[in-house]
């Protein structure tokens, strides 16, 4: 068993005892100068919605003949977040069925309006909503992502299937 | 296996934004960086138990945090180039009165902050009376008095 104990740092030129490694140092203080640009560029890209919460980049819209679906494209493990269905089509009922794998990456925590009918089948659930009026009727549906990664997903309206894909962060 | 993964995630991303921020950061600790410490914290704590509020979920994270610390620092002892990644190396600023300005730009350390820890310390009045200045490890700067000085 080696019973030297740690070495002492040498003694410098100046007299003065201490483990200074100055290349080392200067390496690091590179480094330090480099990461605050890098905060800033997180930063930068969290304004811009890269992180989802907000931001121009954080929602995707994608416009079907039946409806524009607005979806999160960054969301957060465990933070609310929202998808719009906008309705193009005038209709006595709008139906929106999803699919299991969007119960799989997000949990529902309301769905505004609340649908007037519920229904399960073997690929997923189906919410029904009556409409009166002209187009332009919208539904809101508020999630909760149940798990960091990129989730695939299907959305179906008014029987027009949307693929959509969300990188959830941890 | 969430909490203790959320711990050493949390423990790990900390240990590097504050050696990335510079030493110089939470060196001389003024009120506004206590606050700031604070806020840190409180956004940390969202981070690490998230809407587990048990009791178990916290003696975990405890666990973890303080497991993390002393694993570290064995880590250190046994590689002590570790070390100086992660802890730095004191830096001398003043060697034999000549003041390095290179360290003292990259450290932002100016004069004055040497100055203040000259008269705390050994009751200096000027420059001249400083032999060595060294920022340490902990961020405190240790003044060494020319012969005759202090």
């Amino acid at each position: 068993m080696d019973e030297s104990g740690p070495e002492a740092p040498p003694v410098r030129a100046d007299g003065l005892q201490i483990s200074e490694d100055r290349r080392l140092e200067r390496r690091l203080w590179i480094l330090e100068r480099w990461s605050w640009w890098l905060f800033g560029l997180i930063i930068l890209a969290a304004l811009a919605g890269f992180t989802g919460s907000g931001g121009y980049f954080a929602h995707a819209r994608l416009s079907l003949p039946a409806a524009e679906v607005t979806s999160p494209r960054f969301s957060r493990w465990h933070s609310s977040d929202e998808f719009i269905l906008k309705f193009a089509q005038a209709r006595e009922r709008h139906t929106v069925f999803l699919t299991h794998a969007f119960f799989e990456h997000f949990k529902i925590e309301q769905l505004q309006p609340r649908p007037e009918t519920t229904s399960l089948s073997a690929n997923g659930s189906s919410f029904e909503f009556r409409v009166t009026g002209g187009p332009g009727h919208r539904v809101k549906i508020y999630v909760q992502p149940m798990k960091p990664g990129l989730a695939h997903y299907q959305i179906e309206i008014d029987g027009e299937r949307a693929e959509l894909t969300t990188l959830v962060l941890p | 296996m969430e909490t203790i993964l959320r711990g050493i995630a949390v423990y790990l991303v900390l240990l590097l934004v504050t050696r990335l921020s510079g030493r110089r950061t939470l060196a001389q600790v003024t009120p506004f960086d206590f606050v700031l410490l604070l806020i840190i914290a409180e956004a940390t704590q969202q981070a690490l138990l998230s809407d587990d509020f048990s009791v178990t979920a916290a003696v975990l994270l405890m666990f973890t945090l303080f497991g993390m610390d002393v694993l570290l620092s064995y880590v250190k002892q046994w590689s002590p180039r570790l070390a100086s990644l992660l802890d730095g190396d004191p830096i001398v600023l003043i060697s034999q009165g000549r003041p390095d300005n290179e360290a003292l730009l990259r450290t932002r350390v100016d004069l004055r902050d040497v100055l203040e820890a000259a008269r705390q310390q050994h009751g200096l009045m000027r420059l001249d009376e400083i032999d060595f200045a060294v920022l340490e490890v902990s961020g405190n700067l240790s003044i060494i008095p020319t012969k005759g000085a202090g």
